[in-house]
């Protein structure tokens, strides 16, 4: 990246340079020994002298810092290759202390070889399976510890943290309802501009409104209002939690008799599930006014034709059916970011890691859920 | 290029720091000549991390001149000192390590080498291999992550990242701060060996009593927004005049280090 600063950088200065005397069986170093001014190249022109008694000339060296050392040993080590008898190098008693550091090393590197050990793709496949098996299971348990948690919760003994629940319908609720109802809003607009053609061709322009009502209410707007929800606030859980573990505020918390479940986690959920339904709700009222808005001009049903058949033709169960689903998510939003957020280790990576996994897993459950209440309402007929 | 002994290589002066209303240093001088540890000392809060920060071009001053080997580098834009930064040979070791841990322990070190030379993969390998093993670290931790290496080891891994681009002026915040005894000691005794045979100019930051009276050279005592001394450390402890820094080195816990090297010199005489 800086590559091109170095080669500015080496214009002022002068360059390491090797030069062979023949003459006097000489090699003679001059120039700067520093990595600014090193070029690897220099070393190619010593591979030709062969079998030659030398004397390694260092004496001209304008300076010499610990990568000149390094490429010294390596002349060195191609001369002594080539069955050069070699004598005591001549160096500047300054730079003759820094290259006495490096003989010392010299055993150190001899005694010690690294290994690197490699996993095959195979194993690294395997691998990555048996922990997304672990995960499942630990997201199992999270699920139980929570329920336990909850289930223990009424006690009389335990008093509710009501200051976390109110922050958290604060932050996720009411500061989600913008951004949940504009979506919406465009989402409908969008939906009905799309469908106008298809109504038109067969002059169903009026079924609009049971095809918004149904397609919104009961899918797209608890589905839609849950994903942002989840990267909104689940990642912003996730993150918390994930930084309270790295400071070890939670082992405080523990060290102190209270339990992170119960001051953290439930507060977070209880939160949630309130705002999260609340939240749809709104969003569902802003996807019909979208609606609303376009089928007058596109198709040519107005306002009062609108909300007329949208509360004759549209059972009020798909409404109830979009909402049921929204506590859930919540639960799942609440939940996945609260145990990303206690999988953090204590390093930095591992936020931004477990905060982007909260997202995704969380997303992954709510539409695999959506997909099993789909189901589940059909089996009962709503 | 070579550095001149009898030139000064830092100089500071009439240096003048303002955060929001309040003065942090005003007319600070400081001339700070090479091959040698300095320590800069003082009480919390009392601008040593500012001043080194300003000196390495990290952060931009009020006002006043700092000059490194004869060229004033306070003018720089901050905005583009990269290319200065880097070329000005000046290493900074900070207090938690700072390593990358995403990296292994030699991809840390590698990676100054690898942004900035034309060296072979293998080359820079083996120059990241050399630095490591001047700071003494076992072979066994070179491929693991930082986080998995004791935090004396850690410290080693920043002192041989700082050294990869062989800085002339090397800062140490803190160095042996959060360390055992022993691993203290070991650091410290590095740190001996490697500045003489580097040749380095050290000017740390601390507040270990023995690692002060065990490395540095000189003391800088930072107080009232200026430099009150810049003498050795023995002059430095005996200075009754000195509000604050008397206590500092005659206190409950300074007396006991103060006379066990005190007896050391004695004998050494």
């Amino acid at each position: 990246m800086y590559k091109k600063i170095t080669e500015k950088r080496k214009a002022d200065l002068s360059l390491a340079e090797i030069k062979f005397d023949a003459s006097s069986n000489t090699v003679i170093l001059s120039g700067e020994w520093s990595w600014v001014a090193i070029d690897e190249n220099i070393l190619a022109s010593v591979r030709s002298i062969k079998n030659q008694n030398l004397l390694i000339n260092g004496q001209k060296i304008k300076s010499l810092d610990t990568a000149g050392v390094y490429f010294l040993n390596r002349l060195i080590h191609i001369l002594t290759k080539n069955k050069n008898q070699l004598k005591p190098l001549l160096l500047l008693p300054e730079d003759q202390k820094l290259f006495d550091l490096n003989e010392q090393l010299k055993k150190v590197t001899a005694k010690s070889s690294v290994e690197v050990e490699e996993l095959s793709w195979i194993e690294r496949a395997f691998d990555d399976l048996v922990h997304v098996w672990h995960t499942t299971l630990q997201l199992i348990s999270f699920f139980g510890q929570l329920c336990y948690t909850f289930v223990t919760l009424f006690k009389k003994e335990y008093t509710l943290y009501m200051q976390g629940i109110v922050d958290t319908i604060s932050r996720a609720g009411i500061g989600g309802i913008l951004i949940c109802a504009m979506l919406c809003f465009l989402l409908g607009v969008n939906l009905t501009y799309q469908m106008a053609p298809q109504f038109v061709m067969y002059g169903a322009n009026v079924y609009v409104v049971n095809f918004l009502g149904i397609a919104m209410l009961r899918e797209v707007t608890p589905l839609i209002t849950a994903i942002i929800v989840a990267g909104r606030t689940g990642s912003a859980i996730a993150a918390q939690i994930g930084t309270m573990k790295v400071q070890e505020e939670i082992d405080a918390l523990q060290t102190m008799g209270i339990s992170p479940m119960r001051r953290l986690v439930a507060p977070q959920v209880i939160g949630l599930v309130i705002a999260l339904p609340i939240l749809t709700m709104l969003s569902d009222a802003a996807s019909m006014l979208g609606g609303m808005l376009f089928a007058n001009p596109l198709l040519g049903v107005d306002y009062s034709l609108f909300i007329m058949r949208l509360q004759t033709y549209v059972s009020i169960n798909n409404f109830w059916v979009g909402i049921v689903k929204s506590f859930f998510f919540a639960w799942i939003i609440g939940m996945v970011g609260c145990f990303c957020g206690f999988r953090v280790k204590s390093n930095a990576d591992s936020i931004g890691i477990q905060t982007t996994r909260s997202v995704v897993i969380s997303i992954c459950l709510i539409i695999v859920v959506d997909a099993l209440f789909a189901i589940l309402f059909k089996a009962m007929g709503v | 290029m070579r550095v001149s002994h009898e030139k000064p290589i830092i100089e500071v002066k009439k240096l003048g720091t303002k955060f929001g209303d309040e003065w942090i240093h005003k007319d600070l001088d400081l001339t700070i000549y090479p091959d040698r540890i300095i320590t800069v000392i003082g009480a919390s809060g009392c601008g040593k991390t500012t001043l080194i920060r300003e000196i390495l071009m990290l952060q931009p001053i009020t006002e006043g001149e700092i000059y490194l080997m004869g060229e004033k580098i306070s003018s720089y834009d901050l905005e583009d000192p990269y290319t200065k930064r880097a070329l000005s040979q000046m290493g900074m070791m900070f207090q938690q390590g700072a390593l990358y841990n995403s990296y292994t322990v030699l991809e840390n070190v590698m990676f100054p080498i690898l942004e900035y030379t034309d060296f072979s993969y293998n080359t820079v390998k083996e120059l990241a291999y050399q630095k490591l093993l001047i700071t003494g670290l076992n072979s066994a931790a070179y491929n693991k992550y930082p986080k998995e290496i004791s935090p004396g080891m850690q410290k080693r891994v920043a002192l041989a990242r700082t050294l990869a681009l062989d800085p002339k002026v090397l800062f140490l915040d803190e160095p042996t701060a959060g360390l055992d005894p022993n691993s203290a000691a070991l650091f410290d005794e590095l740190m001996i060996s490697l500045q003489e045979q580097l040749g380095l100019t050290v000017i740390m930051i601390t507040h270990d009593l023995d690692s002060i009276w065990h490395t540095s050279h000189e003391i800088i005592y930072l107080s009232n927004k200026k430099v009150m001394l810049h003498d050795s450390v023995m002059n430095a402890a005996n200075r009754p005049d000195i509000q604050g820094l008397y206590e500092y080195f005659n206190g409950t816990r300074g007396k006991i280090t103060k006379a066990y090297y005190s007896r050391q010199e004695r004998s050494h005489e």
